[in-house]
């Protein structure tokens, strides 16, 4: 039997924490409010307080043999699994950093294709050949049937 | 008070009668199935997705498209749970028990016709005393005042709180964290902004459609990027349309059974934060104390598929009851049905009979046409629904993203709403893989401005004294209820070892 320590477990710290920060940045921008205004934020962040704390205890640091460690899988599947979400979240922020200047359907057309290969997809022709349907699929609907007002590219005699 | 006539009930279900009516109906229907036999991405992910679009269609014929898409997704997330053994939503855990043992038998088809008869019947179940009592609370609830009404908030914000997380700790914080969230923007007392970041689009508060879209849309492409197919194994052994009717006389020997779980389904169903992965395990438990034959629970049992499956569609039916008269969302779908009717300019409540009885009886009618539906409907899609879940996760992620950032932006037409998807999406992964919830989350964003007026007027108006009326009481003491359960609940599954 090993011995039993306090150890804490940083992955429950992310919640908390992000609690803490954006608690901590409402109520620095509202420094100057009214107090009237602020009775009902005041209840609500001690009410979350109160049980950050609970969790604290209860959960964020525990009395454990071993580390704390809440992933049983392997360290390969998890990097693979890491990364695919990776390719997920910058696909993403890359495609609304681009959205501006590409417009909605190259984008989409991009992104499918940048995607689908990340997440194993081989075979360039299926890539082409969904993203395609796809991104004709989403200008049909939203920019022709809805007429959203998407970011769409100029090139003078065509705009998609 | 007076209760809705006749006449109104007659001009609802002309209502329903419209052809764009019922297309949207038979539509949500169809989607539906398609969506519910997705392992993994449940009906609620497909309605916040569809949530922006609404605006498009009407409060009556977004409402009606999202109920018929909740009856029938329910239907169908057993699907998968019978041929392949992956439930495909939370609810049909108790399916796959005894549904993929059948099919190991090579009774698929059987216990295929077995979950539609028994969906069915509960559905219908569900939507006639939806039909009955939604009026009759609704006229009761017309007594709830600013006192009774931040009750009844803070009732749902508990509930779904203490009971949705892995820890009532959890939830509660959740709830509370949501709650927090809701301060972000202008206030109705003075006017007063608070703490939009430097951002305009922060002046009302966070887009809850883009936060929707991120704690359960967004949030389940990092789970579902790690795999390579929804589907990993199983086997497919349908044996046609012979069997499932065979299914179908099996399963109604257990009539009793049946109503008892459909019921089952409705009364857990109204209750705030239960949804019916809770409710399909109790009614799974009730089933095998009443069998005379419990020994056979967990090996494709008829009695187990049924009481699973028929309490399973009574949800629905009893869900549409707090949300529609009380405002109260009793599950993540009711959730959504009722942020597309706000979209749309209905706020559901205690006036919303008086204000909107025509919409509201087609809206109730439309339950009762859409478990009838689903028999036809459910018995075709039985054939073809499995092959969308061999679809690769390679082709499925990005084009669930694609709809999860376009819908982000359809609703006010900024792109800073794309960003909140992504944003909110990270922190609903996180939130869901440390076993917070989402859903607990989700309904204190919504109701927390609610709570807020309410819980002004109310000491404004009646002092404290105000919350010892009668119904503000005894929602505080069902509110001390819901938070003491899941603490007896767990004693008592500790003594019995």
């Amino acid at each position: 039997m090993g011995e039993r320590k306090y150890r804490i477990n940083w992955g429950e710290t992310i919640i908390p924490g992000l609690a803490l920060a954006f608690g901590m940045a409402f109520f620095f921008q509202t420094r100057d409010a009214p107090p009237t205004v602020m009775y009902w934020p005041l209840i609500a962040a001690s009410l979350t307080a109160l049980l950050g704390i609970l969790i604290f205890f209860r959960f964020i640091v525990v009395k454990t043999e071993e580390p704390v460690s809440t992933a049983p899988k392997g360290i390969e599947t998890r990097m693979r699994e890491a990364k695919k979400m990776g390719v997920v979240f910058l696909g993403a922020t890359a495609y609304l950093a681009s959205l501006s200047y590409l417009g909605f359907s190259i984008c989409n057309f991009l992104f499918m294709l940048a995607v689908c290969h990340g997440l194993g997809g081989r075979k360039w022709v299926h890539n082409v050949f969904v993203a395609l349907g796809v991104t004709v699929f989403l200008h049909l609907i939203l920019i022709v049937l809805m007429k959203m007002n998407l970011p769409r590219l100029d090139l003078g005699w065509l705009m998609i | 008070m007076e209760f809705p006539g006749m006449d109104v009930m007659l001009s609802g279900l002309y209502l329903l009668a419209q052809p764009t009516v019922l297309m949207w109906l038979a539509l949500g229907m169809m989607i539906g199935l398609v969506v519910g036999g997705i392992p993994g991405f449940n009906d609620t992910n497909f309605l916040a997705m569809t949530l922006p679009f609404t605006v498009y269609l009407g409060s009556t014929n977004a409402v009606i498209f999202m109920m018929a898409c909740f009856c029938s997704s329910q239907a169908a997330g057993s699907f998968p749970a019978i041929l392949l053994n992956i439930p495909g939503t939370p609810s049909n855990a108790t399916t796959c028990l005894e549904g993929f043992k059948m099919t190991r038998e090579g009774r698929a088809g059987q216990a295929m016709g077995i979950s539609i008869i028994s969906s069915t019947v509960g559905g219908l179940l569900g939507a006639v005393f939806a039909l009955a009592l939604t009026p009759v609370v609704g006229v009761y609830a017309l007594n709830f005042g600013p006192a009774e009404m931040f009750m009844l908030a803070v009732f749902g914000m508990s509930a779904v709180g203490s009971l949705t997380g892995k820890s009532v700790m959890k939830g509660l914080f959740s709830s509370a964290l949501g709650l927090l969230l809701a301060c972000v923007g202008t206030e109705f007392q003075k006017g007063y902004t608070r703490a939009p970041f430097g951002f305009y689009q922060l002046f009302e508060g966070f887009s809850l459609i883009a936060v929707l879209l991120g704690v359960f849309g967004f949030a389940e492409l990092f789970s579902l990027a790690g795999e390579e197919s929804l589907v990993k194994k199983g086997r497919r052994n349908f044996t046609g349309y012979g069997s499932i009717f065979e299914g179908m006389r099996d399963a109604l020997k257990y009539w009793g059974n049946m109503i008892r779980s459909g019921f089952i389904g409705i009364v857990v169903g109204i209750i705030p934060g239960t949804g019916a992965a809770i409710a399909t395990w109790i009614s799974y438990g009730q089933a095998k104390q009443w069998s005379k034959n419990p020994e056979k629970f967990g090996t494709g049992c008829v009695e187990g598929l049924v009481a699973s499956d028929a309490c399973n569609n009574g949800v629905p039916g009893g869900a549409l009851i707090p949300t529609v008269t009380l405002g109260i969302p009793g599950s993540g779908t009711t959730l959504i049905v009722m942020a597309a009717m706000m979209i749309n300019g209905v706020t559901p409540g205690p006036s919303f009979f008086n204000e909107h009885a025509t919409e509201a009886y087609a809206i109730l009618f439309s339950l009762v046409a859409a478990n009838l539906l689903l028999l036809p409907l459910g018995i075709g899609a039985a054939r073809v629904a499995t092959n969308v879940t061999t679809v690769p996760n390679h082709f499925l992620v990005p084009i669930i993203c694609l709809f999860c950032l376009a819908g982000g932006f359809a609703w006010q037409q900024q792109l800073f709403d794309m960003y909140l998807v992504i944003i909110f999406g990270i922190v609903g992964a996180i939130m869901s893989r440390y076993g917070y919830s989402v859903p607990a989350f989700l309904l204190s964003l919504l109701l927390g401005s609610l709570a807020e007026k309410n819980f002004i007027w109310a000491v404004e108006i009646g002092g404290v004294s105000s919350f010892l009326r009668p119904i503000a009481l005894g929602t505080l003491l069902a509110t001390i209820a819901v938070l003491i359960l899941p603490v007896i609940l767990k004693f008592g599954r500790r003594s019995r070892g």
